[in-house]
């Protein structure tokens, strides 16, 4: 009896300690990043990264601090995922353009991808509700030109004008985003291709930190990638982050 | 490879005889005799020149009487032709070597010269000959040719050969600077011609192939030195005429080939007969093969990159501090001698956070008879790719060292680079980069993205497929209500919105009454069907249309006794109405 007391007693404990919320952990993150902390504010980032929270604010915080660190590449690869989650944000295209100049980096190797560029911007302008909302316009004023209004010449044409738009922007926001590759910025200087994906592999040719480059495909903690002149191989993810997933802990330098 | 050895002196007598075809000169005749001394030694010799200038002999020159003096050599000619404002002059001296007999009075005898105006006699000339020498002594000869200057010039020509002389001896030899060398050492053949009398001409008989050996011209000296030796008891004067560098390729027992050369020699035939082409027999002479022992490197070709000889390196760059996203160029210098000529492959260069480029690569290397000697500089270019502090790993060049029989190293000291933050940057000379912030520019909320969620490609997919499928039943309804009033009987083939243009062409003001009401019976029949047929409880819209109908048929038939324009108005409009409704 007096256990169980005990464990009850514990278990209202638990459950009344003041959880810390993922609001303040980010507080705290920034704040160790603004006291000068930067490597202790990028641990808080990723950790609540991967927890799931996805923020514009937590991943333009750690590239701020990853760029204050000089470490272009994670910064580059920060701001990517920013913009996946604000495709809107004009700050976040700027602060881009200044690190791709501080790497000396040209446009084509921090944008490899046409069509994922085209999906980006299909994204920015919400072109993916647009299509759905053009599709179901289309369909009712077709109803309504069989069924309600008959006689009226407006509903068809309205009708066929909706399916048209629809049809035209079904290309950027769902066929580019399905064609295009995923995409994986370089983190770490010189990091190399490898011509398999082996801890014995040789080293074909070496990437420049914040360079993007597309995905081709994944073996374990290999990805197979081709880089802006065009070599393909294969590097570590701990070196080259993909742009849809957290890096590990053992990433983080 | 085809080496001529050039006579310099043949195209001075090719220049003469130009000159002499052309003499022509308003100048005044010149005939003189002199010598460089007037008081010799014993043991000295003398030189007299004799010069006839802008006039050409009718016969000889008679030969002066020498008192207490012998010839020792001579003649050598030497012409001169000038152009002057249009005028040609020309000249031509005949040198003689003497040599006195006696201690005393020595004399040269007037020489006499017939020309176009008349003879021409030059001075008697004394020489006072005195005990041992009071002459600087003449250097050894550099020249072959000197040597026929040593010779008596006479004995063809005045025809008073002193003493029956042996025939004149002329050989080839090859010599190899050493005989046992490591593959990549240098050799230097040396190919001499020995001889006892004048050569004025001298060519490879035939191009050399020196198989197993990479081979390297020297440059050829300006006169080649003579020396004396002595081959089978006999004394030559021999002169160095082809000299090469010789870098085994490979090891074993090598042979530099025997070389054949073809040697000019000239015939004397008299007094101004020039000693040139036109006047020389040829004979062949060839060197002996000569073996060279050639010893394998004591190395694997990975270890040593090829390299033989003796070097040293340096790395350098341009600058020590860089701002980041710039170049640095850095230079590895590798000196010394040996074969660097040959080798290629470039150090590998490595650092971390830059990136390297593929090197340039320049050299200034020289041929000497002891080796290629010079430098080599690979100049890479490395982009920092971050800030801070990187270092130019310390660069090696392996190489053998044939006098120490082992791979060495010469090894470059690793060089810092400093590299500036891009707040440096920022601060310097980077005006296309947009300037930073002061600070951070942190944001405080952690708020999620206030942008709705885009549906996903799949959901777009989706609503499309779906959309273009309802499209699809849209169309496909008419078809399918058609095939539905077919079983039933129906009339019905056209669409509402036909019936009802064609209902509205019956307001036309140029159409009479029968036709109107015939468009109008018609659209009601074809929108409902038969409405006769339909009985007395069929539905209220069925028994308007039928009231309709037979209002249309009444005007239609009716006798045409007044204006029913508004009565055929009135029926457009209720039909219609129905026609609708019942759509």
């Amino acid at each position: 009896m007096r256990r169980l007391a005990v464990a009850l007693i514990a278990a209202v404990a638990a459950t009344s300690a003041p959880a810390e919320t993922a609001e303040e952990r980010f507080r705290a993150a920034t704040s160790a990043v603004r006291s000068g902390d930067a490597p202790a504010g990028v641990r808080l980032f990723r950790e609540l990264a991967s927890t799931g929270v996805a923020s514009p604010s937590l991943y333009w915080n750690w590239a701020q601090a990853a760029a204050a660190r000089g470490h272009l590449g994670e910064a580059v690869w920060a701001l990517l995922r920013c913009r996946q989650l604000d495709p809107g944000d004009g700050s976040v295209a700027r602060e881009l353009h200044r690190l791709r100049q501080l790497a000396n980096l040209s446009p084509a190797e921090t944008s490899p991808q046409p069509l994922a560029e085209l999906a980006h911007h299909a994204h920015r302008f919400r072109a993916g509700s647009l299509t759905v909302a053009l599709f179901a316009l289309s369909l009712l004023l077709h109803v309504a030109a069989r069924w309600l209004l008959p006689a009226a010449r407006w509903p068809v044409a309205g009708a066929w004008t909706a399916l048209a738009l629809a049809l035209v922007l079904a290309v950027p926001a769902a066929l580019a985003p399905w064609a295009a590759r995923p995409l994986a910025a370089v983190v770490r200087p010189g990091a190399p291709i490898l011509d398999a994906a082996s801890p014995t592999a040789g080293i074909l040719a070496t990437l420049r930190e914040g360079e993007v480059v597309p995905v081709l495909t994944r073996s374990g903690p290999y990805l197979r990638i081709q880089d802006s002149s065009g070599a393909r191989g294969w590097a570590l993810a701990e070196e080259v982050w993909p742009l849809d997933e957290v890096p590990p802990p053992s990433a983080i330098r | 490879m085809s080496t001529r050895v050039a006579l310099p002196w043949r195209r001075l007598s090719a220049v003469a005889l130009l000159g002499l075809a052309a003499a022509v000169s308003a100048a005044a005749t010149t005939f003189e005799a002199r010598v460089n001394a007037a008081r010799i030694g014993l043991e000295d010799q003398v030189q007299l020149t004799i010069t006839l200038a802008d006039a050409a002999p009718r016969r000889e020159i008679a030969m002066p009487a020498l008192t207490g003096l012998e010839v020792v050599a001579g003649p050598s000619v030497s012409t001169q032709v000038s152009f002057v404002n249009g005028a040609v002059s020309q000249s031509r001296s005949y040198i003689f070597v003497l040599r006195p007999t006696a201690i005393g009075q020595a004399r040269i005898g007037a020489v006499s010269v017939e020309l176009a105006d008349g003879e021409r006699r030059t001075q008697e000339i004394t020489i006072e000959v005195v005990e041992g020498s009071v002459l600087p002594r003449r250097p050894p000869p550099a020249d072959p040719f000197e040597e026929m200057l040593r010779r008596d010039p006479f004995e063809g020509f005045f025809g008073r050969r002193t003493a029956p002389a042996s025939p004149a001896k002329v050989l080839m030899e090859a010599e190899a600077s050493r005989r046992q060398v490591f593959v990549g050492e240098p050799v230097l053949v040396t190919f001499y011609l020995l001889t006892q009398t004048a050569v004025s001409g001298l060519d490879l008989a035939e191009s050399p192939s020196f198989s197993g050996f990479w081979v390297e011209e020297l440059p050829r000296a300006e006169a080649p030195p003579g020396e004396t030796v002595t081959r089978a008891g006999e004394s030559f004067q021999r002169f160095g005429v082809l000299r090469r560098l010789l870098y085994p390729t490979r090891a074993g027992d090598l042979t530099v080939p025997a070389l054949s050369f073809r040697l000019a020699l000239p015939r004397r035939v008299g007094f101004f007969t020039d000693p040139g082409p036109s006047g020389a027999s040829t004979v062949t002479r060839a060197t002996e093969p000569l073996p060279i022992t050639v010893l394998s490197i004591p190395a694997s070709d990975a270890e040593y990159g090829g390299a033989v000889g003796s070097f040293r390196a340096a790395t350098s760059v341009d600058r020590r501090e860089v701002p980041l996203g710039e170049a640095v160029q850095v230079r590895f210098k590798v000196e010394g001698k040996g074969n660097l000529k040959w080798v290629d492959r470039a150090p590998k260069l490595e650092v971390a956070g830059a990136k390297v480029y593929p090197p340039r690569v320049t050299d200034d290397l020289r041929v000497t008879p002891d080796g290629v000697s010079g430098e080599r500089i690979w100049e890479f270019v490395v982009v920092p790719e971050t800030a801070g502090t990187l270092e130019i790993p310390a660069l090696a060049f392996p190489f053998f060292d044939p006098v120490v029989r082992q791979v060495r190293l010469a090894e470059a000291a690793p060089v810092p680079l400093a590299v500036r933050a891009p707040a440096a940057i920022m601060e310097a000379r980077r005006p296309g980069v947009a300037p930073a912030p002061a600070g951070l520019a942190l944001r405080a909320d952690l708020q999620g993205s206030d942008v709705p969620s885009e549906p996903s490609p799949q959901v777009v997919v989706a609503v499309a497929a779906l959309s273009l499928l309802g499209h699809a039943l849209a169309l496909a309804a008419p078809l399918l209500a058609r095939r539905r009033g077919a079983v039933r009987g129906s009339q019905r083939r056209r669409s509402t919105r036909a019936i009802l243009a064609d209902l509205r062409r019956a307001r036309e003001s140029g159409l009479s009454k029968e036709s109107a009401a015939a468009l109008i019976e018609k659209a009601l029949t074809e929108t409902f069907g038969d409405l006769e047929g339909a009985g007395e409880g069929a539905e209220e819209i069925l028994r308007q249309a039928r009231e309709v109908l037979r209002e249309a048929r009444f005007v239609r038939y009716a006798p045409q006794l007044g204006e029913y324009r508004d009565k055929i108005e009135e029926l457009v409009e209720r039909a219609a109405g129905l026609i609708r409704r019942g759509a």
